[in-house]
């Protein structure tokens, strides 16, 4: 055992709940995952301390990304009255921490559920001071699950592009994007807006960072046409675009991370 | 900046206005995130103030890519800092044996176990690191809140050694060390003086809150106390090359007041009344 070995085995139950409860229940069955000398090593640590900086750290974990990915939703707390912060201090919220696998879409998704829930249960007085409100804790919600999303599988250009897995179009009945631009500039406090039929193309980039833009019906269609098994001539005849303008496109959506390129046809 | 102590704060962007109000009190801004896109004030904070590269940079027990260095490079020459930080940490494992299925990063800091082969790691990477951005580089510890019953190094000699083979200076978080004795059971100022001052070059000065996770108190964007305080006094007397204090508060839910008032309070306590 080195002290390498020993450290990969302590952040594994740090941020792994169901492995952390097999490993305080003395399931030997988890020697060969964390190594048989790290498991020893690790029962000997407090169970209560384990526990405690593991809720910790996940807490730290979605509490930066719902600051980060649900900035406006939050903007607005002040006039909704609705955090989604607290979530995080409920017993609900407490075992989604407790049980979830740090970095993980499925953990992401427990922590998900919880928010829109209650950021859009019971929340007739809220749509009537802000009409578009559901459509904004929808913009937030996915911007949240595209960045937990599954990561990229790679590939090279020699390929032929394909819509990256996390990729989401999404579909609103509101002018987001305008209403993101005012509460940017915090003149109003409920920024207003005007009804308008709204696709973004959401995407999270090799660096993890998540984009958002508005999606043109044909960069629609080239995005759910690139199945990872046509070439970008067959891509732009199918979506009626010129040659260059599409491989133009690809390459711009390759780099938010919308398009991937696989490495066999 | 100048050979005199600088007095500075972390750039919190939504406090923008405020800081830039406030540059007669405020000498450098130590940066945790490169500003977003939205940040109009970011040209003039840039041009206005001695910025300090405190970002993520890489885990420096395992070396660090080319594109971690050349992301390193890229802030260093953003913001034209005169030393770059970076904390002693780990928080992803690597070579596990569960593989790729279990690798959780935990996106938070956490300390390392002070161990000779993590020692030879951290040194080898962080002179790496050191020697690829041509600066001094600064390393942070963190206080270590679980003690695993295995053969280690004291924080302190860790440390010592750690400088002298990478070649780093030392970032001394205030709280941290007090955090650490307390986890420890020791006595801060004991603790304190065990470390390798004569490498200080910024120390960092906040606050603590009881953490409702940990029970145990954390640190917190908070003015400091005067313990804190002392301890920093402490610290400063006895680091030659000390060039910087940071009021180390950086969160979206920081007041401007807050921010002002733990720059004073260092300023204050410091004997550079403005």
């Amino acid at each position: 055992m080195t002290g390498r070995s020993l450290h990969n085995a302590l952040l594994a139950v740090l941020g792994d709940g169901p492995l952390r409860a097999r490993l305080l229940n003395g399931d030997n069955s988890i020697r060969g995952l964390l190594g048989s000398e790290e498991w020893v090593a690790l029962l000997r640590v407090s169970g209560e301390r384990l526990c405690r900086m593991s809720r910790f750290l996940a807490r730290h974990y979605y509490r930066e990304r719902i600051v980060r990915l649900f900035r406006h939703v939050r903007t607005l707390a002040p006039d909704t009255g609705r955090d989604p912060l607290t979530v995080l201090d409920t017993p609900a919220g407490r075992v989604a921490l407790d049980q979830s696998v740090l970095g993980t879409a499925a953990s992401a998704e427990s922590v998900l559920s919880l928010i829109e829930d209650y950021l859009i249960g019971n929340d007739g007085a809220i749509r009537d001071a802000i009409p578009y409100w559901r459509d904004l804790v929808r913009y937030q919600a996915t911007m949240f699950r595209v960045e937990a999303g599954a990561p990229r599988s790679g590939g090279t250009r020699d390929g032929a592009p394909c819509r990256s897995l996390s990729t989401r179009i999404l579909e609103l009945d509101w002018d987001i994007p305008e209403v993101l631009s005012e509460l940017r500039k915090g003149t109003h406090p409920i920024p207003p807006a005007n009804p308008m039929p709204t696709c973004l193309l959401v995407a999270r980039s090799r660096h993890g960072r998540v984009t958002a833009v508005r999606c043109l019906a044909e960069i629609r269609m080239l995005v759910e046409s690139a199945n990872g098994e046509r070439g970008v001539e067959e891509l732009a005849q199918r979506c009626k675009l010129p040659l260059q303008e599409t491989a133009r496109f690809l390459r711009q959506l390759e780099e938010i991370g919308a398009i991937e390129w696989k490495a066999e046809r | 900046m100048a050979n005199s102590l600088s007095i500075g704060a972390f750039y919190n962007p939504h406090l923008a206005h405020e800081t830039l109000a406030a540059s007669e009190l405020i000498d450098h801004l130590a940066m945790a995130d490169l500003p977003g896109q939205h940040d109009a004030a970011w040209p003039e904070i840039r041009e206005r103030f001695t910025l300090l590269l405190h970002d993520y940079l890489g885990q420096l027990s395992e070396p660090l890519d080319e594109e971690e260095l050349g992301r390193a490079r890229f802030l260093l020459d953003q913001y034209r800092s005169p030393w770059a930080a970076e904390h002693l940490q780990r928080i992803r494992c690597t070579g596990s044996p569960g593989g790729e299925a279990h690798r959780p990063q935990l996106d938070y800091v956490f300390p390392p176990l002070y161990t000779d082969d993590l020692l030879a790691d951290y040194a080898r990477n962080a002179r790496l690191l050191r020697e690829h951005l041509g600066v001094p580089l600064a390393i942070e510890p963190i206080p270590t809140y679980m003690h695993l019953d295995v053969p280690q190094m004291s924080e302190p000699e860790f440390l010592h050694r750690l400088c002298e083979q990478s070649g780093c200076h030392l970032l001394l978080d205030i709280v941290h060390t007090w955090l650490s004795a307390r986890f420890a059971g020791r006595d801060p100022r004991a603790l304190l003086l065990e470390l390798p001052l004569e490498r200080v070059i910024e120390i960092h000065v906040a606050g603590s809150a009881p953490d409702p996770d940990l029970e145990e108190p954390w640190i917190a964007p908070m003015l400091p106390d005067r313990e804190i305080l002392d301890l920093a006094e402490l610290a400063a007397a006895r680091a030659p090359g000390l060039r910087a204090i940071t009021f180390d508060a950086f969160s979206p839910a920081l007041r401007a007041d807050t921010l002002l008032a733990g720059v004073r309070l260092i300023h204050e306590r410091f004997g550079q009344n403005r």
